[in-house]
């Protein structure tokens, strides 16, 4: 608990010796400097003479230096999860630390007369227990989620993690991060809590999976890690053994696939401690291995609500009652299973995006009429969005064609939408896809974004003689995905299945496929050739001639033959 | 433009399964990442891990320095000649 506002987050007994508070590279920060440097930060802040200032420095230590000289002169503190413009605006109350234009982005060492702290002033002096910082959920949107914390529940919630996990941790564990301070998970875990118990906290952020084994080999580390960088470690390629020995890994801010947990522990030499929860609720339950149900922190007791989701109540939260999250899950004795999220938030690669709030800016943009996205999850998680263009969109697509189109609208959500939250994959359709019902389930708009598996028709022409087509073979028909990735070839058996699909459309075929006769493969079939289907249908022997040609010459042909019975077993 | 450029924005159109670019498309000085081409962070680790790969470079962990090399193309193309390793 903050005993006075002289000392508003009490520092735990930091290693004997020099006490270390933090390291920059290999010169450690000591514990008298970060007094002094607090003491200078605080005459620079009250000196701005205002209630409130708004925080971000991407040095961990300059980071602490800022927040515990606001706090100890009583001002209420923000911190901002990025320095977008749209959250410059939104935020005018003076920024300090390392961003342009911030009204202090330096201390300056106190002067003789300056080496007592300054008290805070009159009016703007709070009760221990009033909302004291104000941070954003992570991949905050245009309308950024503001989440207000007592330094009462902050308080708790280091007390927590330090009885959950800290017996794990030496005293001389120096803890790094892979993620910023400037969202919770990352401020608790990095700065507060290491501040509070007495270990020493890194002031850069590992950028890179790969910044893991340039990791010293020397010294015990705590690694706080999220997902997007523990699940790269593993595909890093031929960096051998890492050096550096971990006490404890912490993942958090999003799900871990469990192979890439494992993949990730095996490297890493050390179980991975996943922390569930949200800058709402702070943690709220915790496991060392991807099989395990989950278990409660420390305080946190857990209900289900009537439509199956969990409900939590601990000393984090603002309020003494009840707060229902948005994660079905079910209990097994104490403990818990996730089974999804019941709203339309989404996590791209661990940032949290809101689908409606990109919907919402699309629509307002002149090109559109309507808007609707989805998560896509192949490759990396991405958003892709389904658009029903305005006549003045229809126009820019007719007259700049689609990728300008794409990223004029990008563009357009880019001050309000975290970067990996913008959609990077767009369709523009007359209608949305509907249903029987009228509706449009998120699969039918998935389905737009599946590769395709029939090839674009340039012309069909139809004649006495049969059926001629004109074919482009676009690289992304789904036929090419892992046949083969130095060298795609379009398999023999697609030529015959498009022979059949465009055979049934242009001829009355209605028995079953049986057999085929002549086969004949001559040349192979690459990405980017235009190729020429002929098809003749002969009834009286129920029999299919199709043969590619290009101006390479014949690639394929056969007969393939049907039965007479309709609706037959299928090809 | 040279061979190692264009052999670079195909590596970024492949490994980063971008849709409806071309080669041509993509400007060899232009930023890659937040203007010009718009990739993000995570586009950043792709392409870092498809780097190595392709040419047994080793990044290095000061971001700053790697971030450069990340400009543009031309910047890449700079880095992977005086540092490829296949």
């Amino acid at each position: 608990m903050p005993d006075s506002w002289a000392n508003p987050w009490p520092l735990g007994d930091h290693a004997t010796g020099p006490a270390v508070v933090a390291w920059r590279g290999e010169t450690p920060v000591l514990r008298e400097t970060l007094l002094a440097d607090v003491t200078a930060a605080a005459h620079a802040v009250a000196a701005l003479d205002v209630p409130d200032v708004a925080v971000f420095d991407t040095d961990s230590y300059r980071f602490a230096v800022w927040l515990l000289a606001a706090w100890q002169v009583g001002l209420a503190v923000t911190v901002p999860g990025d320095a977008l413009p749209a959250t410059r605006a939104a935020l005018p109350q003076p920024w300090v630390g390392d961003v342009a234009g911030a009204a202090l982005s330096d201390w300056v060492a106190a002067a003789p007369d300056e080496r007592t702290p300054p008290t805070p002033s009159a009016p703007s002096v709070r009760a221990i227990g009033t909302p004291s910082l104000q941070v954003f959920t992570s991949g905050s949107t245009g309308q950024p989620s503001a989440i207000a914390k007592t330094l009462v529940q902050l308080r708790n919630e280091t007390d927590a993690l330090e009885a959950a996990f800290g017996h794990t941790l030496p005293a001389d564990a120096r803890i790094v991060a892979t993620v910023p301070h400037q969202h919770l998970y990352g401020l608790l875990f990095r700065v507060l809590w290491p501040l509070a118990a007495g270990r020493a906290f890194d002031c850069d952020t590992l950028a890179y999976p790969e910044s893991v084994w340039s990791l010293p080999a020397g010294r015990t580390l705590a690694l706080v890690a999220s997902p997007a960088i523990l699940k790269r470690i593993p595909t890093v390629p031929d960096r051998g053994p890492v050096a550096a020995r971990f006490a404890a890994v912490f993942s958090s801010g999003g799900p871990l696939p469990a192979e890439a947990n494992l993949a990730a522990r095996a490297l890493l030499g050390t179980r991975i401690t996943e922390v569930y929860g949200s800058s709402e609720t702070g943690g709220i339950a915790h496991r060392h291995d991807p099989q395990d149900a989950w278990t409660p922190q420390p305080g946190v007791e857990l209900a289900l609500d009537d439509g199956g989701l969990l409900q939590v109540r601990s000393p984090f939260l603002a309020t003494a009652g009840w707060l229902t999250t948005s994660d079905r899950v079910t209990f097994d004795g104490g403990r818990f299973t996730l089974l999804g999220r019941a709203d339309r938030i989404v996590k791209v690669e661990e940032k949290r995006i809101s689908l409606s709030r990109i919907e919402q800016l699309l629509g307002a943009c002149n090109e559109v009429d309507t808007a609707r996205t989805l998560l896509l999850s192949r490759q990396r998680d991405e958003v892709a969005a389904v658009v029903v263009l305005s006549a003045a969109g229809r126009e820019a697509l007719a007259r700049d064609g689609k990728a300008p189109l794409d990223k004029r609208l990008r563009d357009a959500l880019a001050g309000d939408i975290e970067r990996v939250g913008l959609p990077r994959r767009w369709r523009y359709v007359a209608e949305l896809p509907h249903n029987g019902m009228g509706k449009t389930p998120e699969a039918l708009l998935a389905a737009l974004f599946a590769p395709p598996t029939e090839p674009e028709i340039v012309t069909a022409t139809v004649d006495t003689t049969g059926v001629t087509l004109i074919l482009k073979i676009d690289a992304r028909l789904a036929h090419f995905d892992g046949h083969f990735d130095a060298a795609p070839v379009l398999p023999g058996v697609a030529q015959v299945d498009w022979a059949v699909r465009y055979g049934r459309r242009h001829f009355p075929i209605d028995g079953g496929f049986t057999g085929m006769r002549a086969l004949k493969f001559q040349r192979i079939v690459q990405p980017g050739m235009t190729l020429t289907l002929t098809l003749g249908w002969d009834a009286a022997k129920r029999q299919l001639a199709f043969a590619y040609t290009s101006g390479a010459g014949a690639h394929s042909s056969g007969k393939l033959v049907f039965d007479g019975m309709p609706g037959g077993a299928g090809e | 433009m040279s061979d190692l450029a264009a052999e670079i924005k195909a590596l970024i159109i492949e490994s980063l399964n971008l849709e409806d670019l071309t080669p041509a498309d993509i400007d060899t000085d232009a930023p890659l990442f937040v203007d010009g081409l718009g990739l993000d962070s995570i586009d950043a680790l792709e392409l870092g891990v498809a780097l190595q790969k392709r040419y047994g470079l080793s990044l290095s962990a000061e971001s700053d320095e790697t971030r450069k090399h990340f400009g543009s193309v031309a910047s890449l193309a700079a880095f992977v000649a005086a540092n490829r390793s296949k």
